[in-house]
C-alpha cells in the first residue's frame, strides 16, 4: 500500500477494532495469525500473550488479548485485556467446546457489555473425541449471536468466522441487568461496558469515576449476585445444548496425571531436567559449540576478517606454532609497516614459516580505531564470534526447550507440584512460571511477573529473577565453562546458587509485610507440542535475542575497546584488583568481565572464557558474575515494571550480594 | 435447592481432608475474590467435583467434567465439601 505515514495512522483511527477474547489455551492465537498473517506466539500456559499484538484484517485493526476468565482487574493481564475490550467495536470470542461451561461465563459477560460478539466454538474435534455433542444452532439462539464451530489447528470454520465478523451483532443480554446498565449509562453519561463494570464492582472502573460521582457509585456494586446468576445461566445453557455420551471419563491423559502425582511428579521433573541437560548441556554446549566457536568463529571468521584488514593497514602478526595438545611450541613475529599488500617480502617469509604447521595468529593493529573494531575484543571480531558462534547455537537450544515446556502444558502442572515449596519464599506455585522463563530470558520473565496478583509477589520474584537466575545466553557460557571445570565444580556452583536463591526468597518473605496468596489455577490438558509452532516460536525469540542482545553486545564491546586504547581499562583493572585479586582470588583481568557484565550478563561470563582459570576459580568467578547485575535490557524493563526506587534498589543489591557471596565462596574454596 | 435431609446424609469436611478419588459436592466457598474466581471457573456452591490428587503440601487438585483445577492448601482449608 502506498499510504503516507501520517495518513496511515489516520486510516487506522477510522478503522474498526476487532478484539480477540477467550480463556487461556483456547487457540485464540491461531485465529489471530490467520486473520492478520502476523506472527503471534501460541502457547499452552496462562499468560503468554502479555504484550499486546496488533495486526490488520481488511478494514479492521485486530487485537489479541491475554487469556482471561472474566472481565475484571484481579491481575495486570486482566486489566490489559479489559482495557482493550472496552474500546472494541467487534469481539471475536474464542470458546473451548470441551470446557464450554467454564468458557460461557466470559461469553455471557461480553454479551452483557452490549458489544457485538461472534463466538468461535473451537476444539470441536476434541469435543467429538470426548463424545461431547453441542447443539450449535440452539446455543446461537440462546446467546443471540452467531456461533461457529471451528477446529483452529486445521483452519476448519475459518471462512465462516470471517463472514460472521462483518455481520456481528449484539446478543441477548440479561434483561434486568441491561435495564440497570442503561439507567446508569444515561445517568452518568458513560458507556454501557463501563456501567456493567461498575455494577460488577470492578475496582479500576470505580476508581476512574469515583471522584466524578462521589461515593454513590459504590452503591451499584452487586458483583456476587450477578456472578452467581450468570454462572447459573451458563450452566443452564450448557444443560440445554450439550449432551455427553460418556459418564465422566478420564480427565487428563496419563502423562498429565503423572506430572502432578506426589511421587512420580518428582521423577518426571528429574527426567525433564536430564533431557534438557542431554540436549543443551551435552550435545550443544560441548560438541556443537566447540565446532562453531573454535573452528567457524575463531579459525575461519576472525582470521579472515583480520587478514582482510591487514591487507591495507600496518599490523604486527604473531604466529604461534602449536603441538597436538594446543600448546605453544614456537612463536615468531612479523611486522608489516604498510599492510600485507605493500610488504610482499615479509608476507612470503611468513607463509614459508607457516607451511605445514599447526598455527594460530595474533594480529596487533597499530591504529586505535582498528583495535576497537578488529582487535582482541573487537566489535567486529570477538563480538561477532561470541554472538553468532558461541551464543546463538546455545540460545536456540534453550529457547526450544522452553517452547516445548510451554506448549506441552507442563508449566501449570509444575506450578501445582511446587506450590508448597514456593510458599517458603512467600510465593505460590504460579510464580514458578516466570522463574522457569527466566532461564530463557530474564527480561521477558520480568514482564511475565504480571500474571501474579499481588505487588508483594511481583517484588519477590523480580528480585530473585534479576539477581540469581542466569538467562539462557549466560547459562550457555556458564554451562560451557562448568563442563570444562568438572563435575565437582558444577555441583558447588549449583548448590551455591540455589542457597542464595532460597536465602533471598526467605529474607524477602520475612521483611515484606503480608503473605503468599494461595494457588487457584485451571490446569490445561497436556498435549504434544506442534512442531511448526515450536519452530516458529524458537525462531521468533532467537531473532529478537539477536536484535536485542546484538546491539548491546556491540555497544559493550565498543566501550571496552575505547577503554582499552585509552588506557582506562588498565586503570579499571587496577582499581578493582583488590576486589578481584585479593578478595575473589581471580586474575586481575577478570575485572574486565565485570565491565562487560554491566552491559550484558552473558557477555560478562564470556569475559572469563579467555582466562585460564582453575576449576575453583571458575566457580567463584561464575557465582559472582551470575549474581552480578542483570543486563541493561532487563534493568530497563525492571525499572518500568517496578519503579525507579525499587528497581535501583534491586540493581545495587546485586552488586553487594555478588561480591559478598563470590568472595566467601572463593575464601572457602581456594 | 439443598434439602436438609441430603445434608444429613453427606459428611461435611474441609477440602483439605478429602481423599483422592472421593466424589464431593461443594458446600461452602470462602467469600471474596477467590469465590469470584471459582464462580468464573465454573465452581459454585452445589457443584459436584472429584478430588483427584492431594500433594504433600496440602495443594488439592479437583476435577469437574473435563476440567482440572489446582487449589492451594490455604484456600482448600476454607472450602467446606460434602462427601457423596
Amino acid at each position: 500500500m502506498h499510504v503516507h505515514q501520517s495518513a496511515e495512522t489516520k486510516v487506522e483511527k477510522d478503522m474498526k477494532k476487532l478484539v480477540l477474547v477467550g480463556n487461556p489455551n483456547v487457540g485464540k492465537s491461531i485465529f489471530f495469525n490467520y486473520l492478520t498473517g502476523l506472527y503471534v506466539e501460541v502457547s499452552n500456559y496462562p499468560g503468554t500473550t502479555v504484550e499486546i499484538l496488533k495486526g490488520r484484517y481488511k478494514n479492521f485493526v485486530v487485537y489479541d488479548t491475554p487469556g482471561i476468565y472474566g472481565l475484571s482487574s484481579f491481575n495486570d493481564e486482566e486489566r490489559i485485556a479489559k482495557n482493550i475490550i472496552m474500546d472494541a467495536d467487534v469481539i471475536l470470542n474464542v470458546v473451548d467446546a470441551v470446557n464450554l461451561e467454564r468458557d460461557l461465563f466470559l461469553t455471557l459477560q461480553l454479551i452483557d457489555s452490549g458489544k457485538p460478539v461472534v463466538v468461535a466454538l473451537n476444539m470441536m474435534d476434541e469435543a467429538e473425541q470426548k463424545k461431547i455433542k453441542i447443539n450449535v444452532e440452539k446455543l446461537s439462539n440462546l446467546l443471540g449471536v452467531t456461533v461457529i464451530p471451528t477446529v483452529a489447528v486445521k483452519q476448519i470454520g475459518f471462512k465462516e468466522v470471517l463472514n460472521a465478523i462483518e455481520k456481528a451483532t449484539a446478543g441477548n443480554r440479561d434483561k434486568k441487568l441491561a435495564e440497570k446498565i442503561s439507567l446508569i449509562s444515561r445517568k452518568y453519561g458513560i458507556s454501557d461496558i463501563e456501567s456493567l463494570l461498575i455494577i460488577e464492582g470492578d475496582s479500576e472502573t470505580i476508581d476512574k469515576f469515583k471522584s466524578k460521582f462521589d461515593g454513590e457509585i459504590y452503591a451499584w456494586n452487586e458483583r456476587e449476585k450477578i456472578y452467581i446468576e450468570r454462572r447459573n445461566r451458563a450452566n443452564q445453557i450448557v444443560s440445554e445444548v450439550v449432551t455427553i455420551n460418556t459418564a465422566g471419563g478420564k480427565v487428563s491423559g496419563l502423562i498429565g496425571r503423572i506430572a502432578i502425582h506426589p511421587f512420580f511428579g518428582l521423577i518426571f521433573i528429574g527426567v525433564v531436567l536430564y533431557l534438557a541437560y542431554l540436549v543443551v548441556g551435552k550435545l550443544i554446549a560441548q560438541d556443537l559449540v566447540e565446532f562453531t566457536e573454535d573452528k567457524l568463529g575463531k579459525q575461519i571468521y576472525e582470521y579472515n576478517v583480520r587478514k582482510f584488514v591487514a591487507n591495507y593497514f600496518p599490523v604486527e602478526v604473531n604466529v604461534n606454532v602449536l603441538n597436538e595438545d594446543d600448546e605453544i611450541v614456537d612463536s615468531r613475529s612479523f611486522i608489516f609497516e604498510h599492510g600485507f599488500r605493500n610488504s610482499p617480502d615479509v608476507l612470503r617469509k611468513m607463509q614459508s614459516f607457516v607451511q605445514g604447521k599447526r598455527v594460530e595468529y595474533e594480529f596487533n593493529f597499530k591504529n586505535p580505531v582498528l583495535v576497537i573494531f578488529f582487535g582482541e575484543f573487537g566489535v567486529l571480531t570477538m563480538t561477532v564470534r561470541y554472538l553468532l558462534f558461541l551464543l546463538l547455537p546455545l540460545v536456540v537450544g534453550f529457547y526450544l526447550m522452553l517452547a516445548i515446556l510451554e506448549d506441552s502444558g507442563y508449566l501449570p502442572r509444575l506450578a501445582t507440584f511446587v506450590d508448597r515449596l514456593m510458599s517458603y519464599i512467600g510465593l505460590n506455585g504460579k510464580a514458578v512460571i516466570p522463574l522457569i522463563l527466566g532461564f530463557g530470558c530474564v527480561t521477558m520473565a520480568t514482564i511475565t511477573t504480571r500474571i501474579l496478583s499481588t505487588k508483594r509477589e511481583k517484588r519477590i520474584i523480580t528480585a530473585i529473577l534479576q539477581i540469581t537466575i542466569p538467562c539462557s545466553a549466560q547459562l550457555a557460557v556458564i554451562t560451557t565453562l562448568l563442563m570444562r571445570a568438572g563435575f565437582q565444580a558444577t555441583l558447588i556452583y549449583i548448590f551455591t546458587m540455589f542457597s542464595v536463591f532460597v536465602m533471598i526468597g526467605i529474607i524477602l518473605n520475612r521483611i515484606l509485610p503480608g503473605g503468599a496468596t494461595p494457588l487457584l489455577i485451571d490446569l490445561p490438558p497436556m498435549r504434544i507440542p506442534r512442531i511448526d509452532n515450536l519452530v516458529r516460536k524458537t525462531w521468533m525469540r532467537t531473532f529478537f535475542f539477536l536484535k536485542e542482545a546484538g546491539m548491546w553486545f556491540f555497544i559493550g564491546a565498543f566501550i571496552v575497546g575505547v577503554m582499552q586504547v585509552t588506557g582506562l581499562l588498565d586503570k579499571w583493572i587496577q582499581t578493582l584488583s583488590p576486589l578481584t585479586v585479593g578478595w575473589l582470588q581471580l586474575p586481575s583481568e577478570a575485572s574486565r568481565a565485570f565491565i562487560m557484565g554491566i552491559v550484558r550478563r552473558d557477555f560478562g561470563a564470556a569475559g572469563f572464557y579467555a582466562l585460564d582459570l582453575t576449576p575453583m576459580q571458575t566457580v567463584a568467578g561464575l557465582v559472582t558474575i551470575t549474581l552480578f547485575v542483570p543486563c541493561i535490557a532487563s534493568l530497563m524493563v525492571m525499572l518500568k515494571e517496578r519503579g525507579l526506587f525499587e528497581g535501583l534498589l534491586i540493581w545495587i543489591s546485586s552488586w553487594v550480594i555478588a561480591f559478598t557471596i563470590g568472595g566467601i565462596v572463593s575464601q572457602i574454596l581456594i | 435447592m439443598r434439602s436438609k435431609r441430603e445434608m444429613k446424609r453427606g459428611e461435611l469436611m474441609r477440602l483439605t481432608e478429602a481423599e483422592p478419588g472421593m466424589e464431593l459436592e461443594i458446600y461452602e466457598l470462602p467469600v471474596g475474590n477467590f469465590k469470584t474466581h471459582f464462580v468464573r471457573l465454573g465452581v459454585i456452591e452445589g457443584t459436584r467435583v472429584k478430588c483427584i490428587h492431594k500433594l504433600p503440601g496440602g495443594t488439592v487438585v479437583i476435577s469437574k467434567r473435563h476440567q482440572e483445577i489446582a487449589v492451594g492448601s490455604e484456600i482448600a482449608k476454607k472450602i467446606m465439601v460434602k462427601k457423596i
